[in-house]
């Protein structure tokens, strides 16, 4: 246990020098906290717009992480020949996987806590700088003062951004008045759970074949994986043409029988990202069984991970 | 008292699949290749000795340590490290590994290094700062623990190797071409290093196909060649035996003894008065000898000369040699 950890910690190290995270990182941030801006042109509700592209910044490039930099993490151990001291350091081949796995998902969730208070800073701050709320203050700062400056705008703005570094980050640890962004922090928080499916995937594909390899494979996976739901309503779709058919034709059976297999075995993602819920939800729901389901997954295709590097000889 | 490393019929054939990965590029072939680097391996080390694994490139040094230590599975045979099958963890605890030009993590620096590989041995923090502090200084990389290894040069990092190879005071070392890629005062420091570690009662295995840095330190050789085993022995057994050729210097000696004896000798050369003969057999020296003195010449020097383990070797992996030389187990 003590070694994964070591492992783990290490991977950690590795993944945070390395400058491709902090490219990426910083293109997140740029666009979580552009839903503002683009709020602006939008005609209604602006704030549905933050949080969907929010969301969507911070899942997408989580993902990017995961690809980036999960699929050379066992590759270039073995490429480099550094596993050569590792394999003969009293451990088992599992704990470096596993080792591998918790370090990039460290990574990874420590990532999503950024750009989280990022995003939840740019709720507040965008709350504040919002048409209407500005209107009302300055009408009212008019009608007591009589006018007000440029400057007092700049002030206003100011604020604004001071004000929203506090909210955000007592947003986070669930000190906010409104449903609002405690819906946000629950959909973030199952989204974790796709993110811990993708990273075994990083992990597994990485295990026995070449980067760029690795990537497709895992961004396939992650395609397969949220149309998942699609896949089974097309299923259904041959079905019903079978049946209408009478079942003569062979090429609908052998389709519907392949679209089974594809979406029995790949992992149905859609259920961890509902961005919905954060918006249009009074209170986001947490569902068990997709936790369940969320822990299960990974861990058999880290078994499976597993399994394979026990048994491979390094070049 | 039974021998630290035991190996037996060790083979291992390396298969490379029709359509392959190799260095990150797809290969594809007509068939798979197959490659038998190592064919029934046995021998044994005993405790507390230096014992070279000797032999040409692509002689299967390498793949021999690589199977001990955990990284390649054996095709055939078996192997025991302190009388435990191989993947021991308790053993592994016990042993030290230095791969062939080792290369280890860009972003970490030497003692960021030395702490990681102390902490999967499960080592305490106090002892591997103190193991750390030490071995950086033993291995002469001190002045640069605080630089990332990506700085490192190729010698640097074949001592930051040796570092951690000894990180955990192992009873066993296995040390893959030690001396590769580094200067002769490098390889003179690695010689003595390993001297120290015989003289702290560890188990050295090392291999090399530097001999004259092996011949100095070594307790007993194995060769091998083309995967097989072709001779085993303590350095003084496998050469003493043969001792290669005597050369004879006299002075003084008629012409026709010059003559008689040129046609005997495998060289010879004249300086002045002076003769040096070489011969093969010990009969003709000693022949010579005896007529010099019969003559009242003057016997400057006789000198058996012993074969030196490069040439053993040569003898040995010489391709008209090969069947023709019994095994010498
Ligand atoms: N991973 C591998 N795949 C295929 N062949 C290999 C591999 N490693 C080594 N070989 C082959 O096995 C033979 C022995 O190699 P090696 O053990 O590295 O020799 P040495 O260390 O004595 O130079 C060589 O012919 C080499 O080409
Ligand atoms: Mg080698």
């Amino acid at each position: 246990m003590y070694s994964i950890f070591v492992i783990a910690l290490n991977t950690f190290k590795e993944a945070i020098r390395n400058r491709i995270l902090y490219v990426i990182l910083l293109f997140a941030i740029l666009i979580i906290i552009s839903g503002g801006i683009m709020g602006d042109l939008s005609v209604s509700a602006p704030e549905d717009l933050i949080r969907s592209i929010g969301l969507f910044g911070i899942n997408f490039f989580s993902i990017m992480i995961a690809v980036f930099i999960g699929i050379g993490l066992v590759y270039n151990e073995i490429d480099k020949k550094t596993i050569y001291t590792i394999v003969s350091k009293p451990i088992d081949r599992t704990h470096f996987i596993l080792g591998k796995y918790f370090g990039l998902l460290l990574t990874i969730y420590a990532n999503v806590i950024i750009m989280t208070l990022f995003f939840l800073m740019a709720i507040h701050y965008y709350s504040v700088v919002d048409q209407q709320t500005m209107n009302d203050y300055f009408m009212h700062l008019a009608s007591q003062k009589g006018s007000y400056t440029q400057a007092d705008i700049y002030m206003y703005y100011v604020k604004a951004l001071l004000g929203a570094i506090p909210k955000g980050a007592g947003s986070f640890f669930g000190h906010d008045p409104t449903e609002a962004t405690k819906n946000i922090m629950t959909v973030i928080s199952m989204n974790c759970f796709e993110l811990a499916i993708i990273v075994a995937f990083a992990i597994l594909f990485s295990s026995f074949s070449t980067p760029i390899l690795s990537a497709f494979m895992t961004i396939m996976t992650f395609l397969v994986g949220r149309g998942n739901e699609d896949i089974i309503r097309y299923v259904w779709k041959l079905q019903d043409k079978i049946q209408a058919s009478g079942g003569a034709d062979m090429t609908l059976h052998f389709k519907a029988a392949l679209a089974q297999v594809i979406a029995l075995i790949a992992p149905n993602l859609s259920i961890f990202y509902k961005v919905s819920d954060a918006i249009y939800e009074d209170k986001a729901p947490i569902y068990g069984s997709e936790i369940l389901y969320g822990v299960i997954y990974p861990a058999a295709v880290l078994t499976l991970a597993c399994l394979i590097f026990s048994r491979r000889n390094f070049k | 008292m039974a021998p630290v490393i035991e190996i037996r019929n060790l083979s291992k054939i390396y298969v490379q699949n029709f359509i392959d990965v190799e260095h990150g590029r797809l290969k594809i072939r007509l068939k798979n290749r197959r490659t038998a680097a190592l064919q029934d391996l046995t021998l044994d080390v005993e405790e507390g000795e230096i014992f070279g694994l000797l032999g040409p490139n692509g002689a299967g040094k390498t793949t021999t340590i690589k199977i001990l230590m955990g990284i390649h599975f054996a095709t055939r045979g078996t192997a025991k490290i302190m009388g435990h099958p191989l993947g021991h963890k308790p053993t592994k605890a016990k042993i030290g590994f230095l791969p062939e030009n080792p290369y280890f993590y860009d972003y970490l620096t030497g003692r960021e290094f030395l702490h990681y590989y102390g902490q999967l041995y499960g080592m305490e923090r106090s002892l591997r700062r103190k193991r750390t502090e030490e071995l950086l200084e033993l291995t002469g990389i001190a002045y640069a623990a605080d630089v990332p290894l990506k700085g490192y040069s190729k010698g640097m990092l074949q001592r930051a190797g040796l570092a951690q190879a000894l990180l955990n005071d192992p009873k066993i070392v296995f040390l893959d071409e030690p001396q590769s890629g580094l200067d002769p005062l490098g390889r003179k420091e690695v010689r003595d290093l390993i001297l120290l570690l015989r003289d702290q009662g560890k188990t050295v295995f090392f291999s090399s196909h530097i001999l004259s840095d092996a011949e100095l330190i070594c307790d007993r050789v194995a060769i091998v060649h083309k995967g097989k085993l072709s001779s085993i022995g303590r350095l003084n057994e496998l050469l003493s035996a043969r001792i290669k050729e005597y050369e004879v210097t006299v002075a003084g000696i008629s012409s026709e003894t010059v003559e008689q004896f040129e046609s005997q000798a495998t060289r010879n050369v004249a300086a002045g008065e002076e003769h040096l003969f070489v011969f093969e057999g010990e009969q003709a020296a000693q022949a010579l000898v005896r007529k010099c003195l019969a003559e009242n010449g003057r016997l400057i020097s006789l000198a058996p000369r012993k074969e030196t383990l490069e040439e053993f070797f040569v003898d040995q992996v010489r391709p008209s040699g090969e069947e023709t030389k019994a095994k010498n187990i």
